[in-house]
């Protein structure tokens, strides 16, 4: 069952679809909402927020505006740096590292098993990441994954904001046209996978 | 700004990596810009998927066992609640009738108030809001320091707004419908203590001029507009 009908029996309130995304998506949403925080806790109230904002809400989702996955994970995400944030007025964080990458020797029970086309989906962004300039790779990590704002990332990095965000917009960019050359062909295997063509031209 | 389509803004924006300023600005820029920018529009769509898949960077990991558990047992904490007081609780809303707003209009020309037409959200929900404002085929109408925005399609349409004043004590704020036919009123509101105010109202915005929002003494029968403040009709 593809996740539009699993998201039109949510809306219809029955459990056992929230479930079955669940068991979908709840490793990609708990290890990004555990690379943000940093916090195990944290990550797994956000991760169950996320989903109960989904079983209360199902219409916030708007299909035509991308995948189902997308969204869940955009949730995720924006309710994780909230709890960084939170949590970081709250007390002042002990300095942990600018990344928490996952170690290098995940633990086997950890090992998740997902489909081929989200596991390429990973490879590619992991890959455009890798490909852009240290300095923009930088500030999109800070951004994203560290959950700063860019006032924040340019006072860390002695720069300019107005660097900050030039940066920035200019590694998006650059991740974009990564992304989206080898993906085109593959657009049209989920059809929604968010390639849209024009609007966006190189300059 | 210097700049009018600030695409910089936008990269910021869809990261949620701005700062409070520009926060507001890139809101700002959202209502007033991108509705009538097709590539603006068009950017921000393309910034959102690359963000999107920024998600995917991050290793999965499987989640504590637990966790499962705890989600099933929230989802049937809800569907208890929700038998009780439908479509309000389960989504963490307070029901404007729940602040008293919500009477009966006797006499006026909008004829009966519905409990439940209007919701006022907590300021987190701004998002959803926000989120609407970016669909390419929203309208987004000023109501005084507020904006009423509505997509074709939808049964419902959000007024909200960053820097709402607090009503002077006393006296409340109250939201009305306003079409050919009359008034229709739609109950009370609050704005947060840092003016922040999500009014998520089930009607369809074409059926109606747009909304007015009043100013009357606390307590007061609601039964016509009082002082108007703002409004979205013509
Ligand atoms: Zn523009």
């Amino acid at each position: 069952m593809d996740d539009l009908a699993l998201h039109a029996r949510v809306q219809a309130g029955d459990p056992s679809a929230l479930e079955e995304l669940y068991g979908r998506y709840a490793p990609s949403a708990f290890g990004l909402a555990l690379r943000v925080t940093g916090d195990a806790t944290l990550a797994q109230d956000v991760v169950q927020d996320a989903f109960l904002a989904l079983w209360d809400r199902p219409r916030a989702f708007d299909p035509d505006r991308g995948p189902l996955r997308t969204w869940l994970l955009a949730l995720v995400h924006h309710r994780a740096v909230d709890a960084v944030r939170r949590e970081a007025r709250l007390r002042e964080r002990a300095t942990r590292a600018a990344n928490l990458e996952p170690p290098a020797v995940e633990d086997p029970a950890d090992e998740v098993v997902e489909d081929a086309d989200l596991a390429e989906r990973r490879r590619r962004v992991r890959e455009a990441l890798a490909g852009l300039p240290a300095d923009q790779r930088r500030v999109i990590e800070m951004a994203y994954f560290d959950g700063k704002t860019q006032p924040e990332i340019a006072s860390e990095l002695k720069i300019p904001l107005g660097t900050v965000k030039t940066r920035t917009f200019a590694a998006m960019r650059r991740l974009r046209a990564a992304m989206e050359g080898p993906a085109r062909a593959e657009v049209a295997s989920d059809g929604r996978a968010g390639g849209r063509a024009g609007g966006w031209e190189d300059a | 700004m210097s700049d009018p389509h600030d695409e910089a803004l936008l990269a910021g924006y869809v990261l949620g990596a701005l700062g409070p300023e520009d926060e507001r600005a890139a809101e700002r820029h959202l209502r007033e810009h991108l509705p009538g920018c097709a590539s603006c529009r068009a950017t921000l769509e393309e910034l959102r998927s690359v963000a999107g898949e920024l998600a995917l960077a991050a290793a999965p990991r499987r989640p504590p066992a637990l966790l499962l558990p705890r989600l099933r047992r929230a989802v049937e904490r809800r569907a208890r609640t929700r038998r009780l007081r439908p479509a309000s609780v389960a989504a963490g809303v307070v029901l404007a009738a729940a602040l008293g707003g919500l009477g009966i209009v006797r006499g006026g020309p909008g004829g009966v108030a519905e409990a439940g037409l209007l919701t006022q959200l907590s300021p987190e929900h701004l998002d959803q809001a926000l989120a609407l404002t970016a669909r390419t085929d929203a309208q987004a109408v000023a109501v005084g320091p507020a904006t009423e925005v509505h997509a074709p399609g939808l049964d419902h349409f959000y007024v909200f707004g960053r820097d709402v004043p607090l009503p002077p004590p006393g006296s409340v704020y109250r939201l009305w419908l306003v079409g050919a036919a009359g008034y229709r009123y739609l109950g009370e509101f609050r704005p947060a203590p840092d003016g922040t105010v999500v009014l998520r109202i089930e009607a369809q915005p074409q059926a109606w001029d747009g909304v007015l929002v009043t100013l009357e003494p606390a307590g007061s029968a609601p039964s016509e507009p009082g002082r108007p403040m703002w409004s979205s009709a013509g």
